[in-house]
């Protein structure tokens, strides 16, 4: 047990949550704006893969971090693009059409990998550029926080950052307030004149963004470079984060530190003389217990709504 | 909104299953290709088959033997810089020397598909059909019975010969356990903290088969050493790897070995950042960043190395020579040279000369039989543990 906290409450492993739940939380924004938009985005994974090896094989051959991040980005609002016309335009199935950008996305970031560098595996032959890691200046100074919450990658800081324009975004802007006006019904924001496709086009868009964002993360900040399948579920686990954080921007970053917590705890816990199976097993027990506290919690407030409108019903009734 | 909520939960997982089931796609959109290929391909076969069948005659009259026509079956596709290149340049090297002819045949990672494709291989009428690994087991017991006269030749997995007549199969499995103690015994004589790391793609025989050879070699050369064993549970996460990796050397780990497939390069990566070493797996991992980032092989002192090649083509000049043993399984190590350690120009600089030493030593006792390396086949899963916890820290 003593050991159990001697790796628990260290440093390193409070700064390497942040590190994990980096492309979740990237990868949850880009759930929420389409969710809220009321499309389902299961492409997120599959814009994460391709944006990632964009980034690596465009900063390989500029040789700018800069132009990487930003072409990576740009594929990943490309591929959002082709999602959205076959959504809104030829009017297809969100989830087909998720499933077949997935599916292209695996197998066609390793051909193409192939062709560039002859290996099916990873980019080792590329010389990509990472995106550098700052010290934030006073924060740096302070005994702990410092330590954990400065030296982070720039994408990571970025991220956070987006999480609050995002809360703006949704809830200040008339952009945003479109945005979850026609998830929430699309036939009352048609009948005063809002084009429903242009908004959900202009959701899937940032949701494409964010993705690439995401994805660029991976192999151009997390890792030095791309391996085949690397994203490995993460923009599902992005969709979960999303539902858990009941589709709120603040609400999906604390959903996915709690993921990245859970999966830290199992990457740090390895050491520990406990079965390998029981420690990988963290991360799923933490989120089935996290959708059952959930389904609890929004149970009960809608039983308290539903008593409220009663007793009120009744009140009414008998004032009258 | 519940409802909502499941229908992400049910298609997240539907589309999961979905991709598993596909596996990497490259694969699947390579095989119908080559099916059709192998159709095309028919006609002028059929023809052939005579010829084929009368060769097969001659060598039972032990009369000379002529070109042997050869299908290299892989589980996967090539270009994975290891296991199954190294298998190709085995069967190109016998196509080059002996003037056999052969055909490759990359069948992705649809294992539904690998029997039907053995079948295919059958009919065709090729001489020799060679599979890799143990995604062929089952589909080469299921049709090697049915067609005597072919000879059927596994590596790094064997047919369960108690199961019926295999007289007709040979399978190579390889000795990982002791390259694996040749790296052991370099890491902790190397190794200043006294701690070590272990990183494997699953917990099974095949991996842990390294791990324990790895943990023996490093008990030989300090009995008190301390090994982090962790398992990253797949073989294309590579960014959880790193994440493990960097969590065993933050615990005091310098010599992580990794053998987890693609998900090893997170390793790689973890020690480049932190500065410590990693040790590769199943091919010369510092070649792959020789030249794109000299820095980051420089911390790879040595890979430990599965010869796909060299076994493939020594069971092709056994079967020459008429001394291969058909119908049984050989365990291949390091006096078949089968396993080694890469020795390349970053083993000479790292490596100091006396753990040179003390590895050659080693390796010839271990070919000699002086030392007999413990694997992890027919372990039950708590003598591993109790493996895995004589060294925890």
């Amino acid at each position: 047990m003593q050991q159990l906290f001697d790796i628990i409450f260290t440093t390193s492993f409070a700064y390497s949550i942040l590190r994990v739940s980096t492309p979740l939380i990237l990868a949850g924004m880009a759930a929420l704006v389409s969710e809220r938009a009321g499309v389902a985005n299961i492409a997120i994974e599959g814009m994460m893969l391709i944006s990632a090896l964009t980034g690596v094989v465009v900063s390989a051959k500029t040789q700018s971090c800069f132009l990487g991040v930003s072409v990576g980005v740009i594929a990943g609002i490309l591929v959002s693009l082709i999602l959205a016309y076959f959504i809104l335009q030829l009017k297809a199935n969100n989830i087909m059409c998720g499933l077949a950008i997935n599916a292209i996305a695996k197998g066609g970031t390793v051909f193409v990998l192939y062709l560039l560098t002859g290996s099916k595996g990873a980019s080792t032959a590329l010389n990509s550029a990472t995106v550098p890691k700052i010290d934030i200046p006073l924060i740096k100074d302070i005994p702990i926080l410092g330590e954990i919450i400065s030296g982070q990658s720039i994408l990571t800081y970025l991220a956070i950052i987006m999480v609050a324009l995002m809360h703006i975004f949704i809830f200040k802007t008339r952009m945003g307030i479109r945005i979850s006006a026609v998830g929430e019904n699309e036939k009352a924001v048609d009948s005063v004149g809002i084009s429903v496709a242009k908004t959900r086009y202009i959701a899937l868009l940032i949701s494409g963004f964010f993705s690439g964002l995401a994805g660029v993360f991976l192999s151009m900040s997390y890792m030095s470079g791309f391996t085949a399948n690397m994203t490995s579920g993460r923009g599902f686990i992005a969709l979960a984060a999303n539902s858990m954080g009941q589709n709120t921007p603040w609400g999906t970053l604390a959903a996915a530190l709690i993921f990245g917590a859970a999966d830290s705890a199992a990457n740090y816990l390895q050491v520990l003389a406990v079965p390998a199976q029981f420690i990988q097993m963290i991360p799923y027990v933490t989120t089935i217990l996290g959708i059952t506290l959930y389904c609890i919690y929004r149970g009960r407030k809608e039983k308290k709504l539903k008593m409220k409108m009663l007793s009120h019903q009744e009140a009414e009734g008998q004032s009258a | 909104m519940r409802k909502k909520v499941m229908t992400i939960i049910l298609s997240a997982a539907l589309a999961m299953t979905l991709l598993t089931g596909c596996g990497s796609d490259s694969g699947s959109a390579q095989t119908p290709e080559q099916n059709t290929e192998q159709q095309e391909e028919e006609p002028a076969k059929e023809s052939e088959e005579a010829p084929a069948a009368d060769e097969e005659e001659k060598e039972a009259d032990g009369e000379t033997q002529e070109a042997k026509r050869i299908a290299l079956l892989l589980s996967g596709n090539l270009g994975d810089m290891s296991f199954l290149d190294s298998a190709n340049n085995g069967t190109t090297e016998i196509a080059s020397k002996y003037g056999a002819e052969v055909k490759v045949i990359e069948m992705g990672s649809d294992a539904t598909k690998y029997e039907t494709n053995v079948l295919d291989a059958s009919d065709e009428g090729y001489d020799i059909i060679i599979g890799s690994g143990w995604q062929l087991q089952e589909p080469f017991q299921n049709v090697a019975q049915d067609y005597p006269d072919i000879k059927y030749i596994i590596f790094d997995a064997a047919v369960d010969y108690t199961a019926g007549d295999y007289s007709n199969v040979y399978s190579i499995s390889y000795k990982s356990n002791e390259a694996a103690y040749l790296a052991g015994i370099m890491a902790a004589n190397m190794s200043e903290t006294g701690i070590l790391g272990f990183l494997g793609g699953a917990d099974g025989a095949v991996i842990n088969d390294f791990m324990i050879g790895y943990i023996e070699g490093a008990k030989s050369v300090n009995p008190d050493i301390k090994v982090i064993c962790g398992y990253v549970d797949d073989y294309s996460d590579s960014p959880k790897c790193k994440e493990m990796a960097l969590a065993q050397y933050n615990q005091g780990a310098d010599f992580i070995f990794t053998a987890a497939g693609a998900s090893g390069i997170g390793t790689l990566e973890a020690a480049k950042e932190t500065g410590k070493y990693a040790i590769g797996v199943d091919s010369d991992q510092a070649m792959l960043y020789k030249d794109s980032d000299p820095a980051q092989a420089e911390l790879i002192p040595a890979s430990v190395m599965k010869n796909v090649d060299a076994t493939l083509v020594r069971a092709y000049e056994k079967i020459l020579d008429g001394t291969l043993p058909w119908g049984e399984e050989e365990a291949l190590g390091l006096s078949d040279g089968a396993v080694g350690l890469s020795d390349n120009e970053f083993y000479q600089r790292l490596v100091p000369d006396d753990v040179k030493t003390q590895i050659e030593e080693a390796s010839e006792q271990i070919a000699k039989g002086d030392i007999s390396v413990k694997s992890a086949y027919g372990l039950t899963t708590e003598e591993v543990r109790e493996i895995i916890n004589s060294v925890a820290p």
